[in-house]
This record gives C-alpha cells, structure tokens and sequence, in this order.
C-alpha cells in the first residue's frame, strides 16, 4: 500500500527531469561547442562574453535595473505592508484584494498599458502639459526609466505580500511588551518590528530582483534600442543572429547569477530565521 | 513602587460597558489578584493600567501622579503578557536589558543589573539562549525578570500562569510569590484561577461583568463572601434557604456526615455519588431533591459510608454564609 | 488628532497612491480602447470601432481560443500531476520529500527565459521539429508549482485523524479516498487548476519560443501587434481578457471562499 502511494509521486518527477532538468543540461553541453561549426568542447562562448566590454556592460545594467526595481519595491511595498498589517482594520481585506487582482490579468496587457500611457502624446503627456508641468513631449518612454518603472509595477505587489505576511506573524504583544519597557513607537520599529519582519523582506528581495534579471519582454517594450539587457541579447542570439551556442552561454551566465544571488539571500534570511 | 488608586475607571466597547466604574486602592507593596471568569472585563482593566487601553471614564493614581494621559511607555510598569511575548530574534540577556536600553544608563550598570535579575529567576545558565530554546516555564522566567529589571512602580501580570502544566504552575506559583515579596514591587495579577489567586496575593478583587462584586483577603473573600457569585466562584459552595426566607452558603467542608441520627443535623439526604481523590473524599447527597457536595478529609482510613446509604448531615451556625439579594 | 493622523490619514492616503499607481496604466488601457484615436491619445470620444475590428480579426480570435485550449489542458494536467504528487508525497522519507519537492517548485525560481531556451535546444538535440506536445510541457512545467503550492497547503491543513476517524468507523481505503479526502481536497484541486490555466493563459516566453510556426497564442500575437504597428484593438482585446479574468476570479472566489487568500498567505492558524 505505502509502495503503491509512493508511486503517485513520479509522474510529476519524470515531467520536471525530462522537460526541466535533461534540457538544462543540454544547454550547458551546447554552451560548450562552437557556433562556427567546429565539433570538440570549446570555452570560447564563455571567454568572448567575459572580454568583451559590450556584455559586461549589459551585464552590469541588467543588475543595475534588477537593483533599482528591487529598491523601489521596497520602498513602495513596507509601508503599504506595515499599514495593512499594523493599522488598517477592516480595509485590510479591500486593499488585499486590489493589490491581488493584477496578478490575474495579462502580463504583456500590464506592460503594454504601460507604453501607451507613457508615450509621447500619451494620457500622461497630455495631464502634466494641461497643468503645466512640463511643455512639449515627455520622453520617457523608450529609457530605462520607463522599464524600471514598468517593471516595479509587475513585481512590488509580490513584495507587498511576502512582507505583510511576515509582518502579520508579529505579535500585537511584543510591541506592547517593548512599550511597556520604555521604548518610544520609533525604537519599537527599529529594534522589533523591523527586525522581525527581514524574512519577509528578504523573501520579498528574492522575489522582485531573481526575475528582474531574466526579463527580456518589458526591456524591449518598453526600453525600445535603450532597453538591451542580458535577456534581450539572448533573444536575439536565438531569433535574430542565430547564435544559438553562444545564446547558450549567456543563458547559463544568467543561471548563475540566478543561483548566487539566490543563495546568497537565503543566507541572509536564514540569520533572521527564528523559527 | 507605589499606592495604586482607580477612581470610577470605566471603558466601553461600542455598546458593551467592559470595565464599569471600578475603585480600588491598593498600598505600596501589596500583592493583588484580579479574579474573575473570562469576559468580566479584568484584562481590560489591567491593560488600561497598563496604558494600551485609554478609560472612557475615571482616573488612575500612582502616589499622587494621575497616568490616564501618560503613554505607557513612560509609566514605567512591568507588565508579563499571557505569552510571555519576549522578542523572539534576541537572547535572555538581551531581552531583559532591553527595558534598561531605553532609560539611558551605562553598559556597567545594564550588565550588573541583567545580572543581578537573571539570578533571581535562576536563570544564569540558560542567558545565551534565545526563547525558543527555553522551555515554558523558563520562559516565564524570563519575562518576569525582563518586567522586574526596569525596577517598576507596578508589576502586571496577565495569566501568566495559564500556559504551564499543573504541576509546574503549582511550582512556579509559590516561587513568584517569593520573588515578589523579596522585590517588594506592588503588583496586579490577573487570573481567572481561584486557588493560584489564594496563593499567590495579600489582597484579591473579584470582577464579574465590569462590576467588582467584592475585595478583600483571601481568608475574607473565601470565609465571608457577600453573594452568590463570590461563594460559588472561589471555591464550592452549597446553598440553601433559612425559615425566614434568606438565603445562605455552606462550604462542602464545613459540612459533617454521620450515618446515625445525631442532635443538631440539619438535613437527612441519601448519597448519590462518590468520588475519592487521595486527600479528600467528595460526597453527593440527595436532600429533598437537593444535590449537596459534601467533603471529607481522609484523616483515618475510609470511611464506611456506601453509594445509597441514608445519611445525617450538620454544620455549625457559624458556618452559614449569609448572602446579600440577588 | 495626532492618532487619527498617524494612525488613520497617512497609512490610508499612501495605499491609495500605490493602488493609483497599480490602477492608472490598466485603467488608462480600458478607456482608450473605448477612444476614437487611432494612437491612444486624447481628446477622448466615444467609439466602438476598436470592439467591432476586434470581432471581425480572425487572427487574434483565433488566437485566444488557442490560448485557452492549451491552459485548459496544461491545467488538467498540473491538477491531475500535482493531486497525486500530494497524496503519494506522505509516504516519501523527510529527505526525498524536501529534495522532489524542491525539484517541483524550481521553475518559479529561474527565469522561464532560461527553461524555455533549454527546451528548445532540447528540441534541437532530439532532431525534432517544434511541436504542441513540447509547448504543452513546457506549460505544464512552470504551471505546476502553482497548482502545487494550492494543494499542499491543503493536505498540510488536513487533520490525518479524519482519514483514520474514517477508517476507525470502518470506512475501506477506497471510500475513505473519495468520501473524505477528495471533498477536502476538491478546493484546493480547483484553485491550483485555476491558478495554472492563469499562468498558462498569460505565458509568453515558452510559448514564443517553443510554438511552431503558423500557430500562435494570445500573448504571442499581443506581442507582435506591440512590435509591428499596434491599434487600440489591443485595448479592447485587453479589456475582454481583464473582464474574463475578473469574472473567473470572482467566481473561483466565491466558490473557494478563503482558499485561495490561504494558499498564497499560506497563514499559520
């Protein structure tokens, strides 16, 4: 019976082997060969990546605006987490759903909304002209600030969940335990509050910033020529120049830096773990 | 440390009036329990001491300082929460040098007071450790050492107790007790638990529905109380009915059993139920369709007295507790 | 007056301008597509122009019922996949329970770029032309830790003294499965469906890569009217996949109660 149930549990594993985990490491054999049509393992995908200035280059930018996502993430999505879990009563609920609710639409549709309300001429064009903000046209769209912001908008509600779950799990009493003992609302935040909530904003780093390194849509949308990043040149290397081995590499450099960062943050979690 | 006064204390929620024009004055190092079931408006009362609730009505005096306007973290009360709530992320030390962090004073004197507080409660061997290595009662250790190193005017302890097993909780109640009296700190205990408010004050109120329905020793409380809820709440208690019509309690072990007719008994009943438990036997008798709980220490052997054997019982006059009208 | 300010004022003004924030793009979207101007900009006057050309383009109608199709199937598969991965998972030792698991939810954690360049030089190491079955797959791997995640804070709720109450009552294993676990799991079991059809209905990346040619899906097609020249036709099309989407959720809402708040909050009570 107990051999028989266990059974149960391998189609799933077979899928995620053959359809994950035998494609990726086909991907890191083909890293290794040639897209000039010479057979035999080669490094040079990898060392014409590390010496050209040009990917390094994207490379930096893709951390740089993973980075900057992350940081505007966090500053939009604690507050808004600690009101939620900490002052609303009953519009905690309300404010839930709403920020729940894109999560259920199209991700293109978000990013697309997002280019026609910025572009020249566009809605918000149009609004800071009427009140005099600014004459003539907006020139946002196609930089990297338009991405960044495209790209907040698509992750922070993500952060704004794993905070305010962390934040929930912090008893009511504690902060009454630290009042009692003297401690002013400010010092209670910074000595309690805050600290009891890092999981949660590690996690919630995690969540934004890991993606934020593999996006190639929203660059090319909405960063147009300026938008290039990892994942756009690995795009093209598949669509555009057919560099498929090379494509190859720059995916697995990509991976890797998933990985570290990952790693490196589950550490960091793990010393606020007091579970 | 400090007299305590509550003057006309009253705090409604919404339509509910949970805490209802409560006065009480407490001298300057008295042990006192709030004692009532759950709902009567007891941790409403010590949280508004406490000052995380603001009254609707009346004031709160320590000495001579009214407190309603000051914020709780200048009241310098040590409060010990029901679970405990020490900060999870930092150690015992930590924990209970954190109320000392706050008031400004050198690192030579945090450290010899955290000291000092973490021998008290015997727990010099465990302050490295965070809380959730500790055990239950270890952790109330360290709350009551964490509320009692910021040298309060007023200790508050809500249910503190009620998290441990019985046996520890038997344990930690006379230790609190010794703690106490050393510390010579004015404290409010909250309990919904008779016997650990018997144990561990000098001075019990007891609340029922916002109303404090009565205040005094332990011995007053339990010997004299003034109505029906008291006597039936602290402990068991038999009512019955005099000729003139008053009503008056009989504690079942003032009540004496003896299978012969015998001058001066007052009622004749038939037992109904037994039930030993080691020191004492408890006796159910039927009187006049009437269950009356009888107890009998087991100073000699058992007692012959057998399941639907008819029984005389007696007390004497100055058992009666005369009840106030309901 | 200080309290109502700190406590009340702020915290409420500052969700506001993040749900304005969250809100205006999408909005600004929904109205333009109701907007006579070709290039989504103001004045606004009322048409329906963009509603009627998107009912008679074949290709994106086409495209959507495409779409739909493969996150219909990719959603009974990763509820079928992920039901019996919960109820055999019990039986594994800690070790391998933590190491499948892992296995299961790792393409939530590496960019579905990644995975979807690997199948395709998967594709290519096998000699095969792009297919439906590998586009299929591919959705059916990155949705399933979503219907996963659905179904295991289900099973964690589950008190196993029900099955055994159940056996105790002298229940077969067979009746005890479908008179006690499956009502339990029946939930959970439509939101993690609804869940992976979400994230299958929504994919772009497997689907660009991997899609043979001539097929296409919603999203792919979104994606290339962006490219080459789009019209608010892509409004009113957003629109109708917003509305739909909003009204599956509200109905999965309705149905599941708190289910689904449970198994993204995963909250500890």
């Amino acid at each position: 019976m107990k051999k028989k149930k266990k059974l149960l549990t391998f189609p799933s594993i077979i899928v995620l082997t053959v359809f994950a985990i035998l494609p990726l490491i086909i991907m890191l054999v083909y890293s290794f060969q040639s897209d000039s049509g010479s057979s035999g393992v080669t490094l040079e995908n990898y060392t014409n990546f590390f010496l050209k200035s040009v990917y390094l280059k994207l490379t930096y930018r893709t951390i740089i605006n993973s980075l900057a996502v992350t940081i505007i993430s966090l500053i939009i999505s604690y507050p808004l987490a600690y009101f939620m879990a900490k002052k609303f009563k009953g519009l905690k609920n309300i404010v839930m759903i709403l920020i729940l609710i894109p999560f259920f639409t199209n991700q293109l549709v978000r990013v697309y909304s997002w280019l026609i309300f910025l572009q020249d001429g566009g809605v918000l064009n149009s609004f800071l002209q009427s009140v005099g903000l600014i004459e003539g046209s907006l020139g946002i769209l196609f930089t990297q600030g338009a991405v960044v912001i495209g790209l907040v908008h698509a992750f922070f509600p993500y952060m704004v969940i794993t905070i305010y779950l962390a934040l929930e799990r912090v008893d009511n009493s504690l902060l009454e335990a630290s009042s009692s003992l003297g401690a002013s609302k400010v010092r209670t935040f910074f000595q309690v509050v805050l600290p009891l909530s890092m999981p949660g904003v590690v996690t919630g780093i995690m969540i934004v910033f890991v993606p934020c390194l593999g996006t190639f849509v929203e660059p090319r949308i909405l960063g147009g020529v300026n938008g290039t990043v990892i994942g756009t040149v690995i795009e093209d290397q598949f669509f555009e120049i057919y560099g498929w081995n090379f494509g190859a590499a720059i995916a697995f450099v990509l991976f890797a830096m998933v990985i570290i960062s990952m790693t490196g943050l589950s550490r960091i979690g793990r010393r606020y773990d007091n579970e | 440390m400090a007299n305590i006064k509550l003057e006309n204390l009253t705090k409604r929620f919404g339509e509910n009036t949970v805490v209802d024009r409560v006065n009480i004055e407490i001298p300057n190092g008295t042990l006192v329990s709030i004692l009532g079931p759950s709902g009567c408006g007891k941790t409403t009362l010590l949280r508004m001491i406490a000052g995380f609730e603001t009254p609707d009505e009346g004031s709160i005096f320590f000495d001579q300082d009214s407190v309603v306007n000051v914020p709780a973290n200048k009241r310098n009360i040590g409060m010990v929460f029901q679970s405990y709530a020490l900060f999870p992320h930092m150690t015992v030390e930590e924990n209970v040098a954190y109320g000392l962090q706050q008031r400004k004073l050198s690192k030579e004197e945090i450290d010899a007071r955290v000291k000092q507080v973490i021998d008290t409660v015997h727990m010099k061997e465990f302050q490295k450790r965070k809380p959730k290595q500790l055990s239950g009662g270890q952790q109330q250790r360290v709350a009551l050492a964490r509320a009692l190193a910021i040298s309060p005017r007023l200790l508050l302890l809500d249910e503190c107790l009620s998290a441990l097993d019985k046996k520890l909780r038997v344990e930690m109640q006379t230790e609190l007790r010794k703690i106490l009296e050393e510390s010579k700190v004015t404290t409010f205990f909250v309990t919904h638990d008779q016997e650990e408010a018997m144990t561990l004050s000098d001075f019990i109120v007891v609340m029922n529905k916002g109303i404090i329905e009565q205040m005094g020793t332990p011995l007053e409380v339990y010997e004299k109380p003034k109505n029906k809820f008291v006597a039936s709440f602290l402990g068991k208690a038999n009512f019955f009915q005099s000729e003139d019509g008053t009503s008056f309690a009989v504690r079942p072990e003032k009540i004496h059993l003896s299978a012969e007719e015998q001058a001066g008994a007052r009622q004749e009943g038939v037992i109904t139920f037994i039930t030993y438990s080691g020191n004492i036997t408890s006796y159910t008798i039927e009187c006049d369709g009437e269950a009356v709980l009888c107890e009998k220490q087991n100073v000699q052997i058992r007692e012959n007295l057998k399941k639907g054997q008819k029984v005389f019982l007696r007390w004497d006059k100055d058992s009666e507790i005369e009840l106030a009208d309901e | 007056m200080r309290k109502y300010f700190t406590d009340q004022l702020i915290p409420t003004v500052y969700a506001l301008m993040a749900l304005a924030f969250l809100y205006t793009p999408i909005i600004v979207l929904m109205v333009m597509g109701f907007n006579e101007s070709r290039y989504n900009t103001l004045p606004f006057s009322f048409s329906l122009e963009w509603y009627s050309a998107l009912a008679k383009n074949e290709v994106l109608i086409n495209a959507a019922i495409n779409s739909f199709v493969l996150a219909l199937i990719t959603a009974l598969i990763c509820v079928v996949l992920a039901t019996m991965f919960v109820l055999g998972m019990k039986t594994l030792s800690r070790s391998m329970e933590g190491l499948f698991r892992s296995l299961i939810m790792m393409p939530m954690s590496i960019p579905w770029l990644i995975l979807a360049l690997s199948m395709l030089l998967f594709i290519r190491f096998l000699d095969l032309d792009k297919n439906m079955f590998f586009v299929v797959a591919g959705h059916v791997v990155i949705s399933l830790p979503y219907a996963m995640l659905s179904l295991q804070a289900r099973i964690q709720a589950l008190d196993p003294a029900l099955e055994e109450m159940s056996a105790s009552l002298g229940a077969s294993a067979l009746s005890t499965f479908r008179r006690i676990t499956v009502p339990a799991l029946a939930p959970a079991i439509v939101a993690g469906g609804f869940l992976a059809f979400m994230i299958s209905f929504d994919n772009f990346a497997i689907s660009y890569f991997l899609i043979p040619a001539g097929t296409s899906t919603l999203p792919i097609e979104i994606q290339s009217s962006i490219k080459f020249g789009f019209t608010p036709e892509i409004n009113a099309i957003s629109t109708v996949i917003i509305g739909v989407s909003l009204l599956c959720l509200a109905i999965v809402g309705l149905i599941m109660g708190s289910s689904i708040e449970n198994m993204i909050g995963g909250k500890k009570k």
